[in-house]
């Protein structure tokens, strides 16, 4: 086994991601010679320095504890609120379709189209009478 | 319907960060260098992941977290800046163990930081790889998925982060 296949073997090995049936011959291997089983007692040793020095039993505590609370959703919206906001649409709509029928002002037509109803002998309607100044058309005018 | 679902998507998330804070927040601090930036960075994590807390395990969660530590590298980067790892007091608290013995305490201390500074040395993939493999035991297959590449890969890179880990802590007088 080449130094470098052996020692990416024994990471693999001590992170536990050997096969079981490779993890054993590997560590027959490692006990039959005596630098690789002193490498590897190195290496597990140094993993718990490592371990020891960057997880912290005090900081695990800590920062379970400290977890800072993170801008979550707000809650379900209330029934009332869509129901309101349709009825305010509605009203308001309502009020200005009324506002623009109802508040004196007239339909706005042109004389062309005004003028080929008649030629078709189509009765505009009462509303449509045209008062321009130009021309003046009879609100219902006989065939 | 809308209140039962937000109520399922607050129980996973607790559940996510009650699993995953920690861990993320320390690998965090290993990928910065900065304990109030990997803070910041684990709050963006798990906003980001409040949405699929149900369905989330360990490698969606340090892939969230790896992504926010690169955005946030990018930023630094092109402020020309790295925070390093020498302040201590941004840094999370040192190991207490043993707690009584004060040479222990300061060893390890000093261990933690030279051990940070090494890890801002190496390609962030490096990083990222020894990291969740040594220190929060993610699997090489979740680390695979993570950063898109084999689990023959990682091992790879492990076994490279290790050795220049190893070089440089002796370098700073700890034994390897």
């Amino acid at each position: 086994m080449r130094p470098e296949h052996w020692k990416i073997t024994l990471e693999a090995y001590i992170d536990g991601e050997l096969p079981p049936q490779e993890a054993a011959s590997f560590l027959e291997l490692v006990n039959t010679n005596p630098a690789m089983a002193a490498e590897m007692k190195t290496r597990l040793s140094l993993r718990q320095d490592w371990q020891k020095a960057l997880l912290s039993e005090s900081l695990a505590q800590s920062e379970t504890m400290a977890v800072p609370p993170i801008h979550r959703r707000r809650g379900p919206i209330p029934l009332w609120i869509p129901v309101a906001l349709a009825a305010c649409l509605v009203l308001v709509f309502g009020v200005s379709r009324q506002l623009s029928n109802g508040g004196g002002s007239s339909y706005q037509v042109t004389i062309a189209g005004q003028v080929s109803a008649l030629r078709y002998g189509e009765r505009p309607h009462k509303t449509l009478v045209l008062k321009t100044g130009y021309l003046e058309l009879p609100a219902a005018s006989s065939r | 319907m809308l209140a039962i679902s937000a109520r399922q998507e607050t129980t996973a998330l607790d559940r996510l960060m009650a699993e995953h804070a920690v861990g993320v927040f320390r690998y965090l601090c290993a990928m910065v260098g900065n304990g109030d930036s990997a803070r910041d960075l684990r709050q963006d994590t798990f906003l980001k992941l409040q949405h699929q807390a149900d369905h989330a395990g360990k490698a969606l969660v340090y892939t969230v977290a790896r992504n926010c530590a690169l955005d946030y590298l990018r930023r630094q980067r092109s402020r020309n800046r790295f925070e390093s790892t020498t302040d201590p007091e941004t840094l999370p608290p040192t190991s207490t163990l043993p707690a009584h013995n004060p040479d222990h305490i300061l060893q390890s201390k000093q261990l933690r930081q030279d051990i940070l500074q090494a890890l801002a040395t190496m390609p962030e993939e490096q990083r990222t790889v020894f990291h969740l493999s040594e220190i929060e035991g993610v699997p090489y297959h979740d680390i695979a998925t993570i950063l898109e590449v084999s689990p023959g890969t990682i091992a790879s890179r492990k076994h490279h982060a290790v050795v220049k880990l190893r070089k440089f802590l002796r370098s700073r007088g700890h034994a390897s």
